[in-house]
């Protein structure tokens, strides 16, 4: 041992006591001691060690400079944006979704867990920053014009072979990825939705994106709108407001729901070329296939290294796990679908990381997990760091999100035909339709994912107004008993947190382990406590 | 008015999803094929030794079993539909033609063949993916998923004759019945018309849910009443509305509208004569199969159609039957958690409200009409604002 790690060892000895973990396992103490009740402000950060303080805090300065760097782009523009979006402010609580994100995460998983993040700021930054320098709103930019917006639910890739043209998910800034970081930003375009008259029990997160489009808060660009059948009934019939409000010319990528029969494949690369000839109608552009295959080699690397991944996940050393996994395979696929090269870099690290802790046999979160658990179903999106909790609170570790199963075939590089083939069964398979829909085989298919991940556990996301997923309800919990899976439903009402609150889904945790498993917390400081009024 | 003289008869067909028309035609050996969905063309469950039957859940108070399966958050129509089943209300059929229209109705389709509940061993469910857009790469889908889920599957499990042929003498008696159904039908474009929108109603289900060959008979009698019918001296209602919404397949849903003063004059619903009841044309050097599928793909009016055509297709119908049937305003109806009525009942509202100037009543319901309370009082409301706006000249004047 080298003589400041001797050092380093002995400081933190001595400070261990400042360390949430060590005090829940001392029962003085723990995760939550170091918030405000009812908020996500913290008194102070959560001492790690040297070591991992360092590291997050070092993580933290880097975000914070990207951020900077983003403002410092076009500060008028983006003043203007904070002004004019109200979704906007929602992006200052970045730093406390992060922060709160990690909690706990140590060694390996908080390294990695950290450049997955950062990646993800450095790609958000840039997207926010090109938003509101070709907002027409803002009198647009020198690349308005060169903008498709399309539907958060069709994947980049699908017009990547339009050189120096911007695929532009709408719904991402002002929708999802916000709602990530802020649980009260939706409930507000949630309300403008229902005062217009749209029903309560539908879906929470497509009526905020209705709101957002009757609030006029989408970034407006661009010469068409794309948009899809993608994932479910309600994204569906949102459209149609989205189509009126945005007022441009639209295309419906209308993929086969039914993905994985045979004969669905040629309809949808129907589909997809109307698409392609739809945007060269307008745009008056030319599909490159060398633009194309570019950035689908860049989503064949990193589906490549999902499928490793994969490989680690299965064991007990993989040292990505949970929410530091699902998020950055998320808006690795769905914002950036191989047009992000940066993300392939960090896939390339955290593959060395990854191997190298297999090799090492290293146990993550100081081997406390008991439960190996597949999480199914869509994700409360505001409660991002739900299985950060689970991890900490129960020792359930999720090894893999449903989501984060989405297409991860190979896309040929050399032919036309086999490529748009290939690239019509990536599209089709796209986040939460891919198994959310499309037939009973689709849900069904957890067994074997769960199985093949060695899980012993199934937490079942029970959106309450997912009319797909509720009409499954019985059967499932009764597969699960006959197959011998811990299964647990997880109600939560997707974007919106006053409907069932982060506590409600916590219960839904505790009252198994407890009642039906007969476990004692990890952590009892997160068993029970109001999280109500924090970002 | 007199009564009907079939009326009576049609309602207590009603009462069962099993009714005496279709004993009859199970009993002599015909194939019952059961279907939601107006996605399913019906001369394709009318083949030689066949006959479709829309499924309804009639009487149904109770869906506790379902609601365990489904929850309680779906809609009710589906859970109904699930709950009947369970009871063993569809051991009659055959097959079951699902379509994945909407996930509670795949969802509730998927539970025929995950629990068996239709005790009936050569039963079988298939389900299409129906389409969302009204293009040529659609409906060439919407034909691939018909021929392989419902005619092949057919042919397959019980060897019906799914040629040509024999498509098109199904298209016959299915013009025949829609031509007496549009001909009664039409009766309410007048101006004291000789028939409620409740018997409409009534009509129009039977025809629907019983084998059409034996039905057929029974309209056609009843159109001859009608023909010499006379309608009450004064027109007995206070104003005349469209209703448009979802699975409506309750005529008590009718009743109550009309015994609260307006006149359903024309159905544009799940279940409702518009669309559904057009003529099947065969173009020249078309088939038989390539016409039903065209036809039904044209005429379809699902909300969960996207494209820009669609949607517009579905407001300038529900503003055509209003000039059409002199309607007063649009009773815009959603199931309780249906989705996609949800949306298009508040987007057709801002449109028909808004931009055409028709007044329109929005509703949320259940299937089954218990507490009908809150409902007969927003009838009520309406059409007196209706009542005033003719008093004061009439809204679009």
């Amino acid at each position: 041992m080298k003589i400041t790690d001797k050092l380093i060892a002995s400081i933190d000895k001595k400070l261990e006591k400042f360390d949430p973990k060590w005090q829940a396992e001392h029962g003085v103490g723990g995760l939550r001691t170091r918030y405000y009740d009812k908020t996500g402000v913290a008194k102070y950060r959560e001492w790690r060690g040297v070591k991992d303080t360092m590291t997050d805090y070092t993580a933290w300065l880097n975000n914070l400079l990207t951020m900077g760097g983003m403002v410092a782009k076009d500060p008028v523009k983006i003043l203007k944006g904070f002004w004019e979006y109200r979704w906007m402010g929602s992006f200052l609580g970045t730093f406390m979704f992060i922060d709160r994100l990690y909690e706990g995460y140590r060694g390996e998983e908080l390294k990695i867990a950290h450049m997955h993040m950062h990646a993800i700021v450095q790609g958000l930054t840039k997207k926010i920053a090109f938003t509101m320098m070709n907002d027409e709103r803002f009198g647009g930019g020198k690349e308005s014009d060169k903008v498709i917006p399309m539907d958060e639910m069709i994947p980049p890739l699908v017009f990547a072979g339009f050189k120096g043209m911007h695929p532009f998910a709408l719904q991402t800034l002002p929708e999802f990825i916000i709602c990530d970081v802020d649980q009260h930003i939706e409930p507000y375009y949630i309300d403008v939705s229902e005062s217009f008259g749209i029903a309560a029990d539908v879906c929470s997160r497509c009526s905020a994106e209705t709101g957002v489009a009757l609030d006029d808060a989408f970034p407006l660009f661009g010469k068409v709108m794309m948009s899809t059948n993608m994932p479910c009934n309600a994204s569906e019939a949102t459209s149609m407001f989205q189509r009126r409000r945005i007022n441009k010319p639209d295309y419906v990528v209308s993929l086969a729901m039914q993905h994985n029969e045979p004969e669905a494949h040629a309809f949808s690369r129907e589909v997809i070329e109307g698409a392609i000839r739809f945007v060269e109608e307008h745009y008056d552009v030319k599909w490159d296939w060398d633009a194309f295959w570019a950035a689908a080699k860049e989503m064949n690397e990193q589906n490549t290294y999902e499928l490793e991944k994969w490989d680690y996940f299965k064991t007990d050393y993989s040292p990505l796990t949970g929410i530091a996994e699902t998020l950055y395979r998320l808006y690795e696929w769905a914002a950036c679908a191989g047009t992000e090269p940066l993300f392939t870099k960090v896939d390339r690290k955290v593959m060395k990381r990854m191997r190298k802790a297999y090799e090492e046999k290293y146990v993550p979160f100081g081997g406390k997990t008991r439960h190996r658990a597949f999480l199914w179903g869509p994700s409360a999106v505001y409660y991002t760091d739900f299985p950060t909790w689970t991890q900490n609170c129960w020792g359930i570790n999720i090894v893999l999100n449903m989501d984060s199963t989405m297409g991860h075939n190979m896309i040929s590089l050399d032919d036309p035909d086999q490529a748009m083939d290939d690239l019509t069964r990536f599209a089709e398979k796209a986040t939460m339709r891919h198994h959310a829909v499309g037939g009973w085989d689709n849900v069904n298919a957890i067994w074997e994912w769960a199985k093949n991940f060695n899980c012993d556990m199934v937490l079942m996301n029970d959106n309450i107004a997912c009319k797909g997923m509720l009409g499954v309800h019985a059967v499932l919990e009764e597969q699960a008993r006959d197959l011998g899976f811990h299964f647990i439903f997880i109600e939560h009402d997707l974007q919106d947190s006053r409907t069932v609150s982060r506590q409600d889904m916590r219960n839904c945790v505790n009252n198994y382990m407890t009642v039906v498993l007969g476990e004692t917390p990890l952590d009892p400081t997160l068993v029970e406590f109001d999280d109500a009024a924090a970002y | 008015m007199k009564d009907l003289k079939n009326l009576i008869y049609f309602e207590n067909l009603l009462q069962d999803a099993q009714n005496e028309l279709v004993t009859r035609a199970v009993s002599e050996g015909k194939l019952a094929l059961g279907y939601n969905c107006s996605y399913i063309p019906e001369p394709f469950l009318n083949l030689p030794g066949c006959f479709g039957s829309r499924l309804r859940a009639p009487r149904c108070t109770s869906t506790d079993i379902a609601s365990y399966y489904m929850t309680t958050r779906v809609c009710p129509y589906v859970r109904s539909i699930l709950e009947r089943a369970i009871e063993g209300g569809y051991n009659y059929l055959s097959a079951l033609f699902g379509a994945e229209a909407c996930s509670a109705m795949e969802r509730m389709q998927e539970h025929f063949f995950l629990i068996n509940p239709v005790k009936n061993e050569k039963f079988f469910v298939t389900q299409i993916d129906g389409p969302m857009k009204g293009d040529n790469a659609n409906l060439t889908y919407y034909k691939g998923q018909l021929k392989l889920k419902v005619l092949d599957a057919l042919k397959e499990h019980y060897g019906v004759d799914t040629s040509d042929e024999a498509i098109r003498q199904a298209i016959i008696l299915q013009n025949e019945v829609n031509a007496i159904i549009t001909e009664i039908g039409n009766y309410r474009r007048l101006d004291n018309p000789p028939i409620t929108g409740y018997e409409f109603h009534v009509i129009n289900l039977v025809a629907q849910v019983c084998p059409l060959y034996l039905i057929k008979p029974y309209l056609e009698e009843t159109l001859e009443d009608l023909r010499t019918r006379e309608p009450d001296p004064v027109f007995p209602f206070r104003a005349r509305v469209v209703v448009a919404g979802s699975e409506i397949d309750d005529p008590e849903f009718t009743k109550l509208i009309e015994t609260c003063g307006g006149m359903v004059v024309a159905d544009r619903y799940c279940f409702g004569s518009f669309p559904g009841r057009e003529q099947i044309e065969i173009f020249p050097g078309e088939s038989a199969f390539d016409a039903v599928c065209r036809h039904y793909l044209h005429w379809n009016q699902c909300a969960r159609f996207m494209d820009g055509d669609k949607i517009d297709q579905r407001h300038e119908q529900m503003a055509r039957l209003v000039k059409e049937f002199k309607a007063d305003g649009i009773i815009l109806e959603s199931m309780k958690f249906c989705e996609f009525w949800s949306y298009e009942k508040v987007l057709a509202n801002h449109i028909m409200n808004n931009e055409l100037n028709i007044p329109c009543c929005t509703i949320e319901k259940e299937y089954a009409l218990g507490a009908v309370g809150q409902l007969r009082t927003r009838f009520q409301a309406f059409i007196e604002s209706l009542e005033i706006k003719a008093i004061q000249g009439g809204a679009g004047k």
